[in-house]
């Protein structure tokens, strides 16, 4: 239908070309236009999207014939668009073959090539973040009129969607770093856009040392990987650097026969997730795998693992998982999201809840296949996922800031997904990712809602100082409350399907298997952290637009609907973030096509599809009781906010523990209100412990090293001041210069000879 | 290794003595007149009245460079025309390259001597138009 | 020996060139002897349109040919017709676009049409200077370009330190060229022939035995250095730089800061890299030498300078140190061995100089105005403010220059100490290894203090307000040449594998070795059309 190669090279291309486009000409040509370029470029990013995932869907639906049959090996459908050589440094990877695989030993380069990969969990983020994008583009088009640096927001945005869509259409590890830390650097420059505000500065800079920290991580697990696997590629390729699918597929072929090819460049190199590691598909995939793995093990015999396991797996997977949680706001790095929310509303939406912090999903999706040899990593996985989520929800109780409760329900919401993606099943991954999905629109959504309300109340965002909205803003009213219905997982808004879905996840590994009683502990505590999820949501939601109307002084006579650039994103979010759960759950479209990514799909070939159909049957319970966690919940939150507040203070009087004035510091209320004192924390323990060691360091450096270095500097220009007396500026001089030198060459080398 | 290079320290060691000799010969033999014109630093007309750093009107050489240059021309024309006809002269030439199989003729060697003309003609124009020949 | 018809028929691009150039100078004299502006846009846009036509002429019609050594004489013509003298070709057309179109204000109005025809005849001198396989022919060629160029110096403003600059210029060049002269002499002497092809041949069959006439190869090779030397500036014939430098236009400045250097380098490799290594231990050691003294005095003498073209010249006699490291590896590897990449680093690093050379000087002129020039580097303070993209250019350049990664200049300096350190990692001779660690060594601590006045520049351009705003009158020809030239350093800097190939390749040719399999079957350009 379309040549998906040129779809996937357009989806990147497009945001890229708005960006450089709005740089140049928005300062001073577009000015107030400056949003056409981003939203014209990001819708054609989101239609090439989709029709990639269209296309991806029909080959799918029915595996086609011809060369591209070649592409699908198992109905895993992985596509290619192979585009330069980056880097290529030859034999940098010191390997020695099998015996029975290739003649005596050879060399690995080290060759880092620019190939998009197109598959199914690709197509799915690549569809949610451009459809996202384009609709907060549309929307920030009416949120951020009028501001000085209009231009530059929507050069930062188109940057952003170009490095987003670049991270997960990447098809290599090197560069899935260098695109993490390119929206890393969107994200900083979004966050600090009003740099004016020392907010604003020091948040951008909190995101991005925290962030740091990950990707040191991350950057560690990467020379793990290179060292364990020899390439960083994802996908196959020949030792040349040829993606090609009908010479990869010839090579897979030699290489299973035990042929020798004649030329070593023509020789396979599998990647860390191509197929040559998966494979495990069809009815004698077991068998087929062990003789890889006895291939690629050096003979080590059948019982080793395609991936490896033992420390070395454990530390890839942990220092993966460090990077992750630094990226997606996990426990212990999640500091920096509630205060990533002094950049713009739509950036909230866009990047600190939709898109950007689910990159450590994606990557954990992405490489399950090496969580998978780890069922120690896969625990800590769980356990930080749960962790965080419950923790998150419980400051998400009181804090004022509408912002920050949804900040705080983000990183919780994403503690699900790593809980999801801790399970290392199929159908958990699975689940994670449906939760990602549907997490994108509510809670885009949600923020959108809450800019539009900051938007109307003149900035003011101290959910204390307004009430009552639900008359001056119907149609923000009406869609925050889909939203909300949502996020508290309601039937049958999106939330409910997606959240259910991580829980039986959760379940089906609690009753046997390694880790199962950890696996329990953490499914009662997803149901807790649901029942309060219930409750904080509709608390925000409760104090915002119920109640006696109250409105800030700030907000002058702005106080009124927002227009329709931004309640039409509002709507359509709503819109989707009702249905689209349920029509996805209902049609099981979504696991089905989701499985065909070649790292899901190894796992669901390695449980051997025991538990593919039947599951919902077994769990309907689940839904059951999340159903009414979620009723109860929001039940509370009416019983507590809706009418008189002593209720309120009541309880939260009683938490203070007034009483013993010695643990109030410690009391439940004040650990929530205060983040648990994290940042205190961070603050005692790293931060000035480091300015102290930095204080140091700077009076060596100032004193020592610089007196030092500025001695040896004083060489050079001494040497040069002496050369410069013999340039006195005679000509004749010079010409005598040019024959004594000469000649003394000519007089250095007869006494050389003659020695 | 140093016996080679005898012949060239000779030959170095002669054009000194040789430039020495003609300096320290005209020093004492020449005749020293001293006056105001003689020791001016350049004697042919030009009164140095101003920094030596600067371009001159070169007026009066113009005419003079202008008949060294197409005197050059005819230097070049001489061996043409005595080798057209001489045994040894182009037609050796011309079959010297046939026999190594290169490509020459001797309407190549009159091709490049016209070309030559042309070149000096195309001189010629430019020192025309841009009015040398006119004297003022 | 003979020039056939082969020899027009491949150095047309050079004679439509030299065509072209009498034209600009005929034809301004016949129709409109006193120019005015719009005549001097006129030839100016002649004057590239030439360029670019035998920029064209020579790839379409040479291009494939070469790119496949499918037409390489058998060394016996005055010509070498390999990818080699192509590429240097390529490089001096490239070259010399910028420069015309750099020069589209430089120089005065009524001398417009002399100043871009000598231009073009300068070009042509560099270009036969890359085809020379053979003494005299290569002598021509560099004299074509050196007269040229005294006229250029000359045609560039009309003051008192022009003329000096010019004059001093011109005498110096006439005494390298008598000494590089000498130098032939010598060669022909012992050869008995002016090919270099049977010069080398020569030396080779006489290494092996010592004695007679052969053992004036040193001095022969010292003269040629000598001669050479003055070209590429390099130490101790480096002293017209400083000076002339100063004296000249900024245009005029990178000038002689390129071609003299293309010109001077390729002959370096041609005549001395591949000709001359039986000369053995000397011929390296020579070049060691030099290039320690004459990086050590560019680098530190440029410490000093408060004025940019003083700065900009010391500039050029260091990166003529580097690129003489490069010409010792490849005398130094043993003449058996097949690509050393010693002289492949050479011609990696001149491109990449070339270009962030003639960036800076083309941002510099822009900067400036036909009568109040940039002189000194406290002139360029706050112009990030007021001129950003010329000072960016400007930064660019100056990275590249002092090879900061990623710009183009840190893969030449490292091709350049990468292949000296492997040399010395790979030989036996603890003798070898010792001369070229110290260069290495030598060559990294240049590096670093290069980098201090070349981030002096981008220092004053961008923490420093200015005092005045500068003229920035230079003309939008200066303005494109620069930012084609900073784009060059960018691109290749990003993406440097095509450059190393194109290098390799060249050293290859230049060394008459058959190109590997792989290498030859790549995509070519269109064949010779004949």
């Amino acid at each position: 239908m379309f040549d998906v190669r040129t779809l996937l090279i357009l989806i990147p291309a497009l945001p890229l070309a708005a960006c450089v486009i709005t740089a140049l000409l928005g300062p001073r040509v577009l000015r107030s236009q400056s949003h056409w370029p981003a939203i014209v470029a990001i819708f054609g990013s989101f239609v090439c999207s989709a029709l990639l995932g269209l296309e991806i869907y029909h080959r799918q639906a029915e595996p086609t014939d011809g060369a591209s049959a070649r592409d699908t090996l198992g109905g895993v459908e992985v596509i290619p668009a192979p585009l330069w050589t980056w880097a290529a440094i030859e034999g940098a990877y010191p390997w020695t073959a099998p015996s029975n695989w290739h003649e005596g030993s050879s060399e690995r380069d080290f060759r880092i090539s620019v190939v998009l990969r197109a598959d199914a969990l690709t197509a799915m983020m690549l569809v949610m973040v451009t459809f996202v994008a384009t609709l907060v583009a549309i929307y920030s088009a009416g949120y951020m009129h009028g501001d000085a640096g209009y231009w530059r927001f929507f050069t930062y945005v188109s940057l952003f969607v170009f490095s987003m869509t670049m991270l997960v259409s990447v098809s290599n590890f090197l560069l899935l770093y260098v695109f993490w830390e390119a929206v890393g650097v969107c994200s900083y420059l979004l966050i600090g856009f009003w740099y004016q505000k020392p907010e604003a500065a020091a948040a951008g800079k909190k995101a991005f040392l925290v962030n740091r920290v990950g990707d040191f991580g991350f950057a560690l697990g990467l020379f793990l990987i290179w060292t364990t696997y020899g390439t960083l590629d994802f996908h196959d390729s020949l030792a040349n650097g040829d993606t090609d699918p009908v010479r990869v597929a010839q090579a897979r072929e030699e290489l299973q026969t035990g042929k020798t090819p004649a030329d070593p460049s023509q020789r396979l190199t599998p990647g860390v997730l191509g197929q040559t590691l998966l494979e495990t598909q069809d009815a004698g995939g077991r068998q087929m795998r062990r003789d890889w793995e006895t291939i690629l093990t050096g003979g080590q015999g059948p019982d080793t693992r395609s991936y490896v396991g033992g420390g070395v797996g454990l530390a890839i997977c942990l220092l993966l998982l460090v990077g992750a949680c630094g990226k997606s706001a996990q426990f212990p790095l999640h500091v920096w999201l509630p205060d990533a929310m002094e950049g713009p509303t739509p950036v909230s939406a866009l990047i600190h809840a939709a898109t950007m912090v689910t990159a450590g999903v994606y990557m954990i999706a992405r490489c399950i296949p090496l969580f998978d040899a780890s069922p120690e990593a896969q625990a800590v996985v769980a356990a930080i996922g749960g962790l965080t989520a419950l923790l998150a929800a419980l400051i998400a109780l009181t804090q004022y800031d509408l912002k920050r409760v949804l900040a705080y329900s983000t990183i919780s919401q994403l503690g699900y997904m790593f809980l999801a993606m801790g399970t290392a099943t199929a159908t958990g991954v699975a689940a994670g990712m449906f939760h990602l999905f549907t997490h994108a629109f509510f809670k885009a959504l949600l923020f959108l809602g809450a800019g539009s309300v900051m938007h109307a109340m003149g900035g003011v965002i101290d959910m204390r100082r307004f009430s009552g909205l639900r008359h001056i803003m119907p149609t923000t009213y009406a869609t925050f409350l889909i939203g909300s219905l949502a996020l508290a997982g309601m039937a049958p808004f999106s939330g409910f399907f997606s959240k259910d879905a991580v829980i039986a996840a959760v379940y089906d590994r609690t009753h046997d298997g390694a880790y199962a009683g950890l696996y329990s502990v953490l499914m009662y505590s997803a149901l807790l952290t649901a029942l309060l999820t219930a409750f904080y949501t509709f608390r925000a939601f409760f104090m915002t637009f119920h109640g006696p109307q109250q409105i800030p002084a700030e907000a002058g006579h702005h106080a009124h609907e927002s227009p329709a650039s931004m309640t039409g994103p509002l709507l359509t979010l709503a819109v989707l973030a009702a249905i689209i759960g349920g029509v996805l759950f209902v049609t099981g479209s979504f696991t089905h096509f989701l499985g065909h990514t070649p790292s899901l799909a190894y796992l669901s070939g390695i449980a051997g599809h025991e538990s593919a159909g039947g599951h919902h049957a077994d769990h309907t319970w689940i839904a059951v009781v999340s159903f009414f966690i979620a009723l109860i919940g929001i039940g509370v939150a009416a019983f507590l906010y809706l009418g008189d507040q002593r209720e309120v203070q009541a309880i939260s009087k009683e938490l203070q523990l007034r009483q013993s004035p010695r643990l109030r510091g410690v009391s439940p209320y004040q650990l929530s209100a205060h983040k648990f004192y994290f940042d205190e924390i961070y603050d005692f323990l790293i931060v000035r412990p480091m300015r102290l060691f930095a204080q140091g360091t700077y009076w060596i450096d100032r004193h020592l090293v610089d007196g030092l270095v500025n001695l040896v500097g004083r060489i050079p220009p001494a040497l040069g001041s002496v050369m410069r007396s013999l340039q006195m500026g005679l000509v004749q001089f010079y010409a005598l210069a040019m024959v004594l030198g000469a000649l003394i060459l000519l007089a250095v080398r007869l006494w050389a000879a003659g020695r | 290794m140093a016996t080679a290079f005898l012949p060239v320290f000779l030959f170095v060691l002669a054009g000194l003595a040789t430039s020495l000799g003609m300096l320290s010969m005209g020093w004492a033999f020449g005749p020293a007149r001293k006056g105001r014109v003689k020791e001016m630093p350049y004697e042919s007309g030009m009164d140095p009245i101003h920094d030596a750093r600067r371009r001159f009107d070169v007026r009066f050489h113009l005419v003079a460079i202008a008949f060294v240059l197409f005197d050059v021309e005819l230097l070049f024309l001489y061996p043409w025309a005595v080798a057209n006809r001489h045994p040894e002269g182009i037609d050796a030439a011309v079959a010297k390259a046939g026999a190594l199989n290169v490509d020459y003729s001797r309407m190549l060697v009159f091709g490049e001597v016209m070309v030559f003309l042309a070149i000096l003609a195309l001189g010629f124009v430019y020192v025309w138009r841009k009015g040398v020949f006119q004297w003022r | 020996m003979f020039s056939d018809t082969t020899t027009v028929w491949v150095l047309w691009p050079e004679i439509a060139l030299a065509a072209l150039a009498v034209w600009i100078y005929v034809g301004n004299a016949l129709f409109r002897p006193k120019p005015n502006t719009q005549t001097r846009l006129g030839w100016t846009t002649f004057a590239a349109a030439a360029v670019a036509f035998a920029g064209f002429a020579l790839y379409w019609h040479q291009g494939g040919a070469v790119w496949r050594q499918s037409l390489v004489l058998e060394g016996h013509g005055p010509l070498a017709i390999d990818y080699f003298a192509y590429a240097m070709r390529t490089v001096a057309l490239l070259a010399g676009f910028l420069l015309v179109l750099q020069a589209s204000r430089a120089g005065e109005n009524e001398l417009v049409s002399e100043y871009l025809g000598t231009l073009l005849l300068a070009i042509v001198g560099v270009m036969l200077t890359a085809s020379a396989n053979e003494l005299i022919f290569l002598f021509l060629g560099l004299e074509m370009l050196s007269i040229p160029t005294y006229v250029l110096l000359f045609l560039g403003r009309r003051d008192g330190a022009t003329a000096e600059a010019t004059i001093k210029y011109f005498f110096l060049s006439v005494a390298s060229s008598a000494m590089l002269l000498y130098g032939f002499g010598f060669l022909y002497g012992m050869a008995g022939s002016t090919s270099l092809t049977e010069i080398r041949a020569a030396l080779e069959t006489s290494s092996a035995a010592d004695g007679g006439l052969m053992t004036m190869a040193p001095l022969a090779l010292i003269l040629v250095f000598a001669g050479l030397g003055f070209r590429i500036a390099a130490a101790p014939f480096h002293f017209y730089a400083p000076d002339v430098y100063q004296g000249a236009t900024h245009a005029n400045a990178s000038l002689l800061s390129i071609l003299p250097k293309i010109a001077g380098v390729v002959v370096f490799v041609r005549l001395v890299g591949v000709t001359m290594p039986a000369l053995g231990d000397f011929a390296w050691q020579l070049a060691i030498v030099l290039s320690i003294l004459t990086m050590t005095i560019g680098n530190v003498s440029a410490l000093w300078q408060t004025n940019l073209r003083r700065l900009m010249a010391y500039s050029s006699i260091a990166h003529s140190g580097y690129m003489l490291i490069g010409l010792a590896v490849a005398l130094a590897a043993s003449p058996a061995e097949a690509a050393t990449g010693g002289l492949s680093s050479v011609i990696l690093y001149l491109f990449v100089y070339v270009f962030a050379t003639l960036g800076a000087f083309a941002a510099f002129t822009y900067l400036g105005a036909k009568d109040r020039e940039v002189n000194r580097i406290d002139e360029l303070a706050g112009v990030a403010k007021t001129r950003p993209v010329a000072a960016a250019i400007i930064a660019v350049c100056m990275f590249s220059l002092s090879g900061i990664p990623p710009l183009a200049g840190f893969w030449g300096k490292l091709a350049l100490f990468g292949n000296a350190i492997r040399l010395a990692t790979n030989t036996e001779s603890a003798t070898l290894q010792w001369w070229f660690i110290v260069l290495a060594v030598v060559g990294v601590l240049n590096a670093a203090v290069a980098a201090a006045y070349y981030l002096r520049i981008v220092g004053v351009m961008y923490f420093r307000t200015a005092d005045t705003a500068l003229p920035s009158q230079g003309g939008w020809g200066a303005w494109s040449a620069a930012a084609a030239a900073a784009a060059m350093v960018l691109a290749v800097g990003v993406l440097p594998g095509r450059l190393f190939d194109n290098a390799q390749r060249a050293e290859l040719a230049v060394k008459g070795i058959a190109l590997p399999e792989g290498l030859s079957q790549a995509d070519a350009p269109t064949s010779l059309a004949k």
